[in-house]
């Protein structure tokens, strides 16, 4: 089976394959024939490499084995300007949160009120130590690279990704929500756990047993519900929710997204919808979303709005209003209005980049050439390293220094 | 099916295999659109396509003299040599990336597709991103199964694999663009619909 009939992004790929081949390729058609007909046959990489490779051989081989031993250079970190050296131990006014850059690219908002440290930064990556509080990364992925986030006797693994974690230092309880890609989380009783996009994982460090207590348990050995039993020694799910069917939940975890919707109407979208926290909410969203119910998932993103306005779910929420104006519903208009709001109301959250990158090419493909040239200075200005600043400029947003 | 090609395909073929520059041009002229398409299919629209479409065709200049079939299977044959040099090429690419010589890929802004939407050309561009982070081995068998739309029979014969293996790298990759794509609905749809080679 081929993708779908309709499937949009086959024809797409189509689409551009044939005009890259029209625009670039066709032009120098004519001069690759020649070329291929007057010459000697020899690859293209390598015809000039042999004329000239074989007398410089051995001086490539010293430099390349020179540069492939030699270490890359390592990453700098910088927060909000000041850079931050290994060891420095940051803690964040109670009011605001604050930025931590990497060189590569990689950003750390760290929430109020928390308490972090830089434990080690080299050219792979960085070891971030959470002592308390909250933070969001969004890492860069590279071919390469080495990310942690430690909290208690837990880290959190990462290559490429954009996850938020809480560490509750008096309770010893970790949080960590994964928003997209791929991380591990290890430590006590957890082997390596591997979350996936949109999953939540709860877990509170075991307390060690007094040393007088009698005679210990054997560890697998099931104990008896005690009320205020104190820290589980396992990860538990986030606590249900006082609504008696949450096998759509179960069923969205598994990425099971239709059956999941066909569930969560069984007990019924509104009340779901009126009662579910914020993670659960984007979770229902995406069983809406991805089985196929655009106005339930917008309808459930606007609820979620009005309940949690000022959270970051509600920003996420707005990013989310704006992919699905822009890919299911093609309103240009709305789908900017959405990525602007979610870019202003975080401006440096780990969307921020993407949604302003999103809504300067949606004025600009509408014809608002005005809005799109402000919104291009906005970006240079804001992300003057950001992976959309060539085209920024392009529209207006400021000369390359 | 196997159709006899005519005579005069025949007789173009054994010029070809004799280096005759006439023979050469016509083999150019036929194949070149096709070569292009395999080449940017296996590794997207990037400058290096040119230079990888005449390695091709120097790669098949000198190796046709001990093609065996005949002149219908000429393209089943050439396709075979595209692959093998897309994936020297990428295999290459791996290698300077390590010894920090690689350059960074066309921008999606460099791209042009003036026509096309900017949503669905962004996930076009968003698609060639996600397959060239697969192994290369199973992002060539993505490309000629899903974007060249060919049969797995065929995907084995011009990746000189096993069926199983096809099956197994079609099915690995399948994994991972839907893992990968989790958060972008039109790509996690097209991954959803890909067939799983169960």
């Amino acid at each position: 089976m081929k993708p779908r009939h309709d499937d949009p992004v086959t024809p797409a790929v189509e689409r551009l394959t044939r005009d890259y081949q029209d625009t670039v390729l066709a032009p120098g058609r004519a001069a690759l024939r020649r070329e291929l007909l007057s010459h000697a046959s020899a690859p293209s990489t390598a015809r000039w490499r042999w004329a000239v490779g074989l007398a410089l051989a051995g001086c490539v081989a010293a430099v390349v084995s020179v540069v492939a031993t030699r270490p890359p250079p390592p990453l700098t970190a910088n927060l909000e300007g000041v850079t931050t050296p290994v060891g420095e131990r940051i803690a964040t006014p109670a009011d605001r949160s604050m930025q931590l850059r990497f060189s590569e690219g990689t950003s750390i908002e760290l929430g109020a009120a928390s308490s972090v440290a830089l434990e080690r930064l080299d050219a792979d990556g960085a070891s971030v130590r959470l002592s308390n509080g909250q933070l969001e990364a969004h890492v860069v992925h590279r071919e390469k690279t080495r990310w942690e986030v430690r909290a208690g006797p837990y880290v959190v693994h990462v290559t490429g990704t954009v996850f938020r974690v809480r560490w509750d230092d008096t309770r010893r309880s970790l949080w960590v929500r994964l928003v997209q890609g791929h991380v591990v989380v290890d430590g006590p009783n957890l082997d390596g756990r591997a979350l996936g996009a949109g999953e939540v994982l709860e877990v509170t460090e075991p307390v060690a047993a007094p040393v007088d207590s009698g005679a210990a348990l054997p560890i697998d050995e099931p104990q008896a519900p005690v009320a205020d039993a104190g820290p589980s020694p396992r990860p538990v799910l986030p606590a249900r929710h006082a609504i008696d069917d949450t096998s759509w939940e179960k069923a969205a975890r598994q990425r099971q997204w239709s059956h999941a919707l066909a569930l969560a109407r069984q007990g019924g979208t509104t009340r779901l919808t009126e009662k579910l926290d914020a993670e659960r909410l984007l979770l229902f969203t995406d069983a809406a979303r991805f089985g196929g119910d655009t106005d339930l998932a917008v309808s459930v993103l606007e609820a979620l709005r009005r309940r949690f306005g000022g959270h970051a779910e509600a920003t996420e929420a707005a990013y989310v209003l704006g992919r699905i104006a822009v890919d299911q519903r093609h309103d240009l208009v709305r789908a900017s209005a959405w990525f602007l709001t979610a870019y202003r109301e975080a401006p440096s959250g780990p969307l921020a980049e993407e949604s302003l990158a999103r809504a300067m090419e949606l004025e600009a493909s509408r014809g608002a050439t005005g809005p799109a040239a402000s919104l291009a200075a906005e970006y240079t200005a804001h992300f003057p390293l950001g992976p959309h600043v060539a085209r920024a400029r392009a529209l207006g947003g400021g000369a390359p220094k | 099916m196997h159709l006899v090609p005519p005579p005069e395909a025949s007789a173009s073929l054994e010029r070809l295999k004799r280096g005759e520059p006439a023979a050469r041009g016509a083999f150019f002229d036929q194949h070149v659109q096709l070569v292009e398409r395999l080449v940017i299919h296996g590794m997207g629209p990037r400058p290096e396509v040119r230079d990888v479409v005449h390695d091709v065709f120097v790669a098949a200049y000198g190796s046709v003299r001990s093609f065996r079939g005949d002149a219908a299977q000429l393209g089943g044959w050439l396709r075979g040599v595209a692959v093998r040099v897309v994936r020297k090429h990428l295999r290459r690419e791996r290698v300077r990336k390590l010894v920090g010589l690689w350059t960074e890929p066309a921008q999606e802004d460099e791209l042009p597709s003036p026509e096309a939407s900017p949503e669905l050309r962004a996930a076009a561009w968003r698609l060639h991103r996600l397959t060239a982070q697969l192994p290369v081995d199973d992002r060539l068998a993505v490309s000629l199964r899903y974007l060249e739309g060919l049969e797995l029979t065929e995907v084995a014969e011009a990746t000189q694999s096993s069926l199983a293996t096809v099956k197994r790298r079609l099915r690995r990759a399948r994994a991972r663009l839907l893992e990968w794509s989790s958060h972008d609905v039109l790509l996690c749809s097209w991954a959803e619909g890909l067939a799983d080679e169960a």
